[in-house]
């Protein structure tokens, strides 16, 4: 058996083959001094972090380009339009937390280049799952993906929060993954022994108890990484602890990619027997959970941690619609909803972290006058808590209504009446930092160090992205259609 | 026996269906686990209740194979050794894909030369970043 590659194949793996040698690159670029000066911003790490991400990015492009040569890597591997979008929002999410870790870190005297390395290295493993199609290489990128986070949740190893977390969400993860295993190895042996998605679509093993059994718990796998409600545990003290640059790249990329993964999973295996009605009530329980504990929050960083949780929830919506009968073009707010979501929670973590940089504040009360001292930085965190909330003229408001108007129009009146419910519910504390920061006068002890232009770039860009799907989302809408008939075919 | 199976059988709501579906095997199954396991509880509880018990310091002593003990076995070691257990896993890694590829590096053909190329970069390279960083050195 002579071993061939395509190029097709060479093309498919290109970005997360960048993303791994721009990770080795960091590290070495650093190597001889990364003792020393842990107190320098250390720019040439966040060039060669940018230099990767945008190759990544343009590699996007080039691949699926040409004729599509059938299989990748005998079915492990897609170049399809869906899991480029995917490994789309993990790069750029990648691209802006890079650019933001080196001020950041180096305020706490801890900048080396392990940071931004295991950022390239979860990111091309991020990109990896989004575009897996079989099970074995879904579980590899997932991992490897994980082992990357979780350094990163612990990477104030000195301190005993971040210790907490780093422990509470590596313990925790290693177990979930042995549920995801347990259950492909399920799914395995009720479809006879396919590990590709589409041989397990095509088997006759989907009424098989065994299959259910299988998928309910690769889903159980899944919800930990998103953090859906019986196992979002993790998600507040996991946030409180890590870097505020880690929980912004967590928020967005670890749950994009893992929802992009599930989405495909769920679509293309049809998730068995009364899947549809377990995954409803786990996201009704995920959006009214997430925003009742945001709502008594003083650390901006435990809010936007239960926030990301409801998120969650929204999120899971359009996947029921799409289990239970002919709604699965409903499927397609994920990718939009995902971008409105990177976008915002960016700008949101670039605040966070320019205001964290020399102390670490992250208490509700600590914002107090900053549009006074700092307007463009509290007119960029209003425009993320505003797109947080759904409010119109907004990214996070389209990718409501879609997620809502479709599940009205499929009949699943009661989970859009949740959704709505918890979107009220959150206007109150997405609100209370704008207050603060507008109306409230600022404190004497408010010294801010400048936001140093990686965090400025971050917050403008994303900011102004946030605004920019939210009033011309047509584009971005049809795109993310057309994504996901590629995979329903 | 019958009954049970059929009992089982009548429960039509989801998990229940298992015995259904799966087959009626199950319950001899079942009941094998289940004699196994009651019959580990029922000896130990027997050794337990009716055993005789006679302590002395020698018998409630650590057993070091004879050897009179030195100190306590539970005191923290130091941290490198894990980092060199890692180590050893890592290259332990190495040499299990290195060997099945040595047997059949000539079918594989050039791809397969490039593609455990890439591996070994991978791993070279980390192994030029821990020798620099110092984790190779004990003291």
């Amino acid at each position: 058996m002579e071993l061939t590659i395509s190029g097709a194949e060479i093309l498919a793996i290109l970005p997360a083959a960048i993303l791994v040698v721009t990770g080795l690159v960091q590290l070495f670029a650093d190597l001889g001094r990364s003792a020393e000066d842990k107190h320098s911003e250390k720019t040439h790490l966040a060039m060669i972090g940018v230099t990767g991400f945008l190759l990544a990015f343009a590699a996007l492009f080039v691949q699926g380009s040409g004729a599509s040569a059938g299989e990748l890597y005998a079915g492990a591997m897609t170049d399809d339009l869906f899991g480029r979008m995917g490994a789309g929002v993990v790069i750029m999410t990648g691209l802006f937390s890079t650019l933001m870790a080196g001020s950041y870190l180096a305020s706490r005297g801890s900048n080396s280049a392990e940071f931004t390395a295991l950022i390239s290295f979860g990111a091309g493993s991020m990109a990896l799952l989004c575009q897996a199609t079989n099970l074995i290489s879904i579980f590899v990128a997932i991992e490897t993906l994980s082992l990357a986070v979780y350094v990163m949740a612990g990477y104030f190893k000195d301190e005993r929060a971040a210790s907490e977390g780093a422990f509470k969400y590596f313990v925790l993860g290693a177990f979930s993954s042995g549920f995801l295993l347990l259950g492909m190895a399920f799914i395995y042996g009720a479809t006879g022994g396919s590990v590709a998605l589409t041989d397990i679509a095509a088997s006759n093993g989907q009424q098989d108890t065994l299959f259910s059994v299988g998928t309910l718990l690769v889903l159980i796998g899944f919800a930990f990484k998103v953090g859906a409600v019986p196992f979002h545990s993790w998600v507040p003290d996991v946030y409180q602890g890590a870097p505020v640059v880690a929980v912004g790249w967590m928020a967005v990329a670890v749950k994009a990619s893992s929802l992009f993964c599930l989405c495909r999973f769920l679509l293309f295996t049809g998730g068995g027997n009364d899947l549809a009605q377990l995954l409803a009530a786990i996201s009704v329980v995920t959006i009214l959970l997430g925003n009742l504990a945001a709502l008594n929050q003083q650390s901006l960083k435990r809010m936007m941690a239960y926030s990301g949780i409801a998120h969650t929830g929204y999120l899971l919506i359009p996947l029921v619609v799409a289990l239970s009968g002919d709604g699965s073009s409903s499927a397609a707010s994920i990718p939009f909803y995902m971008f409105a979501y990177a976008a915002t929670t960016l700008a949101a973590f670039g605040v966070l972290a320019a205001i964290s940089v020399g102390s670490d504040r992250d208490q509700v009360h600590d914002l107090d006058g900053l549009a006074k001292n700092r307007p463009l930085l509290a007119l960029g965190f209003t425009v993320a808590l505003l797109s947080l909330a759904g409010i119109p003229l907004t990214a996070g408001f389209i990718g409501k209504l879609l997620i809502l108007s479709n599940a009205i129009q499929q009949g699943f009146l009661l989970l859009a009446l949740v959704g709505i419910i918890g979107s009220l519910i959150s206007v109150y504390y997405y609100l209370r930092p704008v207050v603060s920061m507008w109306f409230r006068e600022p404190k004497s002890s408010f010294e801010l160090v400048p936001a140093s232009w990686g965090i400025t770039f971050t917050v403008a860009l994303c900011g102004f992205a946030t605004i920019c799907f939210g009033l011309f989302p047509d584009w971005l809408i049809d795109l993310s259609k057309r994504s996901v008939e590629a995979i329903l075919g | 026996m019958l009954q049970l199976s059929a009992f089982l059988a009548k429960e039509s709501s989801w998990p229940w269906t298992i015995a259904n579906t799966v087959d009626t095997d199950l319950i001899s199954l079942l009941t094998f686990a289940a004699v196994t396991v009651i019959v580990g509880v029922v000896l130990l509880l027997l050794s337990e209740l009716l055993g005789p018990r006679r302590r002395d310091p020698q018998k409630d002593s650590v057993y070091e194979c004879g050897v009179p003990l030195l100190d306590d076995a539970r005191e923290p070691f130091t941290v490198k050794f894990y980092l060199v257990a890692i180590l050893f896993i890592l290259f332990d890694i190495e040499t299990v894909f290195l060997l099945p590829y040595a047997v059949v590096y000539k079918q594989l053909g050039i791809v397969g030369l490039i593609e455990m190329g890439a591996f070994l970069f991978v791993l070279t390279g980390g192994l030029i970043y821990l020798w620099t960083r110092g984790a190779l050195e004990w003291d």
